[in-house]
């Protein structure tokens, strides 16, 4: 296993700029989860550690080992592919003891690292089929074996889940979560799905537009968004926006309606972007007015799409309601959990 | 008449023969165009079976009486038969395995690889397709005499090995094109080189357009006439098209259109049995290939 260190990686196509000046440090057996929305340079980073493509500018070090001009097959990495990949005409353990047959490994050892993984992926009675026998967990399951026996410095996953359905999709991100603790992996994962985002990582990068929006932990993404972006990316329900002028302990809403923020806001003037996670929102006798525009329950829970005018507000209820759609309601916004943001530049305040 | 059988009698539809022609239309056509592409091979093999006075006939379709002998005549008697095939199948097998292997590296160069110049060379590989073997004919003359190869197989094989073919070349491209990109990738990760890739993945993935490139390139080798026709003085060298036209032009056979016929079924045999079982191979690589 190995550290992985990304500095200031710059990648253009012709001219357009795929990633501007991208930094990711990651610690020797670290599981990191690169999210973000399509297009956002996520999976061409990826591809950039792998040594799939050049680096325009910026260097990508593996180890002690500068790596940004070496070929893929000299990094010691092993890749999951969106789509599997693995070759149609040879078997599973075919499949799986390729890189080793292509480096001479003997056939021996070969058998015995194949039979190990086999066993860690439940594989056993499937070695003799070829993928197309195979159902998507499965072929899932081989890639992965494909990428252990390699015994690589670091694996990479690109989106290895996103042609699975949801029940499975749970499972494997389980699977692969334990996997690679068991293995003590450095692991670096793209994703474009905040819930595995979330639930398989040691540490978050958001990114945006070829940027790193935020790099932290899931709740330290998830508490302290840095920005408008990753507070409305990280989080399901998302997170309720609202803008207005700050004065003093309120926000003024531009319909005159007032927030009261409380100690949260001391001290502040001036227009703002107010940010609270549907659960921080919760009806009351008294507060801001909304209507209720449609009712979403979910079984274990509830949730309650308000409006009050252009403003749209997320409302998650534990208990069952007994409201109809267009009644009135009052809203309380917890103060603690509210977030402020430079409605220009979307940076967060305080 | 069972009570089971009354409901299909009254189900039958009456006969309208403006429908029936509509549905059957496509048949009709198809079987009528096949007849007439028929109709030389049938007419080879019938006056294959004559004898000599019955050709004169051709109403006669069926031959009465059937004269095998034209077979062992032209097998045995007439000319070295046996050389002339033997000669054909070397030349043919390995001009095949030279276009197999030449066209399928370079294509996967031209697909795979990423170099600078690389679509400019394309076109120019593409563009010699333009040039037919007329054209070239009289510089390959004097190259290979240049070379000492005239007499010999080597004029006749060695292009095959240095992707002579463009058209093969472009075919394979197509194909590898549609391989997934991952898979190559994958393997580069694994640690394979090019050449390992190439012949661990790609080639193996791509079985039915090597069968069809195989099966073109043996068609046009074992027919080949005007090359063979060019290089080769020596009689013991001749391959079957040569040799079949030789016989034709003896005067004591020009006239026996029997065992011309005979000859000449006896040489496109081959191909025709390698086509029937290479049929599944041949119509599937075309499709996947996106080249109709």
């Amino acid at each position: 296993m190995a550290s992985v260190n990304v500095s200031s990686a710059v990648k253009r196509f012709g001219s357009v700029e795929v990633l501007r000046s991208v930094s990711v440090d990651i610690a020797d057996g670290e599981f990191v989860v690169l999210v973000g929305p399509s297009g956002c340079g996520k999976t061409t980073l990826l591809r950039m550690v792998a040594g799939l493509e050049s680096v325009t500018a910026g260097s990508i070090s593996i180890g002690d080992t500068d790596v940004t001009d070496l070929a893929p097959k000299d990094r010691d990495i092993a890749m999951v592919f969106q789509n599997y990949a693995l070759y149609p005409h040879m078997t599973v353990s075919e499949n799986i003891a390729f890189s080793m047959s292509v480096r001479g490994v003997s056939r021996s050892e070969a058998k015995e690292k194949i039979d190990r993984a086999a066993k860690i992926l439940g594989l056993e009675q499937y070695l003799d089929r070829r993928p197309r026998e195979l159902s998507g967990g499965q072929r899932q399951r081989v890639a992965m074996g494909r990428a252990i026996v390699r015994d690589p410095k670091v694996f990479l996953f690109d989106e290895p889940l996103s042609n699975l359905d949801a029940k499975l999709r749970g499972q494997m991100r389980a699977e692969i979560k334990s996997l690679m603790r068991k293995l003590n992996a450095t692991t670096v994962y793209v994703t474009h799905d905040q819930i595995e985002a979330m639930t398989m990582a040691d540490r978050i990068v958001v990114m945006r537009n070829g940027i790193v929006e935020q790099i932290g932990t899931p709740l330290e993404v998830y508490d302290t968004p840095q920005s408008l972006f990753v507070a409305g990316f990280i989080g399901s329900p998302t997170m309720n926006f609202v803008s207005g002028r700050l004065d003093g302990n309120n926000l003024v809403l531009p319909d005159g309606g007032l927030i009261p923020l409380g100690e949260r806001v001391q001290g502040r003037v001036g227009d703002v972007v107010l940010g609270v996670r549907p659960d921080a929102v919760r009806l009351a006798e008294v507060g801001v007015e909304f209507a209720v525009r449609e009712i979403e329950p979910t079984g274990s829970e509830t949730l309650l799409l308000l409006e009050r005018g252009d403003i749209e507000v997320t409302v998650i209820q534990r208990e069952r309601t007994a409201l109809a759609v267009g009644a009135r309601v009052s809203v309380q916004f917890d103060a603690r959990a509210a977030h402020l943001f430079d409605p220009v530049t979307g940076s967060r305040l305080g | 008449m069972t009570a089971l059988e009354v409901p299909l009698v009254e189900r039958r539809k009456p006969f309208v023969l403006s429908q029936w022609l509509r549905e059957n239309l496509r048949y009709i056509v198809l079987f009528g165009l096949a007849a007439l592409w028929l109709l030389p091979v049938v007419l080879m093999v019938s006056t294959s079976l004559k004898t000599q006075s019955q050709t004169l006939d051709p109403t006669h379709l069926l031959p009465n009486p059937i004269a095998w002998e034209n077979y062992h005549a032209v097998l045995f008697e007439l000319f070295p038969f046996g050389r002339y095939l033997l000669n054909s199948v070397i030349v043919s097998a390995l001009a095949v395995t030279g276009d197999v292997l030449s066209c399928a590296f370079i294509a996967y160069g031209f697909a795979r690889l990423r170099f600078p110049g690389r679509n400019v060379l394309f076109v120019l590989m593409i563009s010699t397709m333009m040039f037919p073997f007329a054209v070239r004919m009289i510089p390959l003359f004097l190259i290979f005499k240049e070379l000492g190869w005239m007499n010999t197989f080597l004029p006749l094989v060695v292009p095959s090995f240095f992707g002579a073919h463009a058209f093969f070349i472009f075919l394979l491209h197509e194909f590898f094109k549609g391989i997934p990109g991952s898979l190559i990738e994958s393997a580069r990760i694994d640690g394979a080189n090019e050449l390992q890739i190439w012949w661990r993945v790609v080639l193996p993935l791509s079985k039915p357009a090597l069968a069809v490139v195989a099966i073109l390139s043996f068609e046009q080798s074992w027919n080949d006439f005007l090359p063979p026709l060019l290089f080769l003085n020596d009689t013991r060298l001749y391959t079957l098209p040569l040799g079949l036209f030789t016989m034709a032009g003896n005067d004591d056979v020009a006239s026996s259109w029997h065992l011309v016929m005979a000859a000449a079924t006896t040489m496109v045999l081959p191909v025709l049995i390698i086509f029937t079982f290479a049929q599944k191979y041949f119509v599937k690589g075309i499709t996947m290939s996106g080249i109709k």
